[in-house]
């Protein structure tokens, strides 16, 4: 993901704003780290490029 | 996974190949009824990106459950957001245009998924729903197939749609052509309810659209 898209993206709960910690990039893209709610604390991974906001109540059983 | 996530994620690459194209007209002819520019585009239940690539919208998002899906979208070169309908991760007014193309029927609760699309959407913005017509031939052999591969997708007429549109506080209109119809709504700008309530008139109205 490019970062440009954390202007918009919030948490899927509470939809407060995102933190961006751990990044590792690729090219001007994010390709891993961790989006943290800024409110909740809730953790959403960004995996393969692709931020998983999934609420933790719904990610069961997902491969990554 | 909730809902049909698993299974799309399990057939995406079949999936990708075999799903009917996306006619760039019927969903241009949707996007015409925004009543500012669109810039910025969500393709919800969007699997590879199929609906957001038929537009030339500058910013296009695609979010869908399915990893599988999503990476075949990035693959195209497009941005990608993995997330529910029901519970959009995206700020307030944070877009000009949301597309469902064949998407929202297989979402557990639209209704939510319209009260999300509505939260997300500017004034003036506009979402576009294309769906199977559950009433013809055509639609009920989708449907059929789509249990015999473990989807469980809960056909919707325009009626329905337009119905939770406008409780939603869209202005609707519905297009219908021949296998499938298209529900739009608008999101009133600020002032425009007192002005003019003349929009919703237009619910089920004969606007003939014609897939090519």
């Amino acid at each position: 993901m490019k970062e440009s898209l954390l202007e918009i993206l919030c948490c899927p709960l509470d939809k407060h704003d995102l933190e961006l910690e751990d990044a590792e990039y690729e090219e001007n893209e994010v390709v891993s780290g961790t989006l943290i709610c800024t409110e909740c604390g809730e953790r959403y991974p960004i995996e393969d490029g692709i931020p998983n906001l999934l609420p933790p109540d719904m990610r069961e059983g997902t491969p990554a | 996974m909730h809902g049909d996530a698993h299974t799309f994620d399990a057939i995406s690459p079949l999936y990708d190949r075999l799903r009917p194209s996306v006619s760039p007209a019927v969903i241009e002819s949707g996007l015409a009824f925004a009543e500012r520019p669109i810039e910025r585009l969500l393709d919800i239940g969007g699997g590879p990106g199929r609906g957001a690539e038929a537009t030339d919208v500058p910013d296009r998002i695609v979010v869908d459950p399915a990893p599988g899906m999503l990476r075949a979208a990035a693959q195209r070169g497009l941005a990608t957001t993995r997330a529910y309908a029901e519970r959009l991760p995206f700020a307030d007014d944070s877009a000009d245009a949301v597309l469902f193309v064949d998407s929202l029927h297989h979402v557990d609760a639209p209704n939510q998924a319209i009260t999300e699309t509505a939260r997300v959407l500017r004034p003036g913005g506009v979402v576009v729903i294309r769906e199977f017509d559950p009433t013809g031939r055509f639609g009920c052999t989708m449907f059929a197939l789509g249990r015999i591969v473990g989807l469980h997708s809960q056909p919707l007429t325009s009626e329905s749609v337009a119905v939770m549109l406008e409780s939603s506080g869209f202005a609707p209109s519905v297009l219908e052509d021949r296998f499938r119809f298209t529900a739009v709504g608008v999101v009133e700008r600020e002032g425009d309810m007192s002005e003019e309530d003349g929009q919703s008139e237009t619910i089920g109205g004969g606007v003939l659209i014609q897939d090519e």
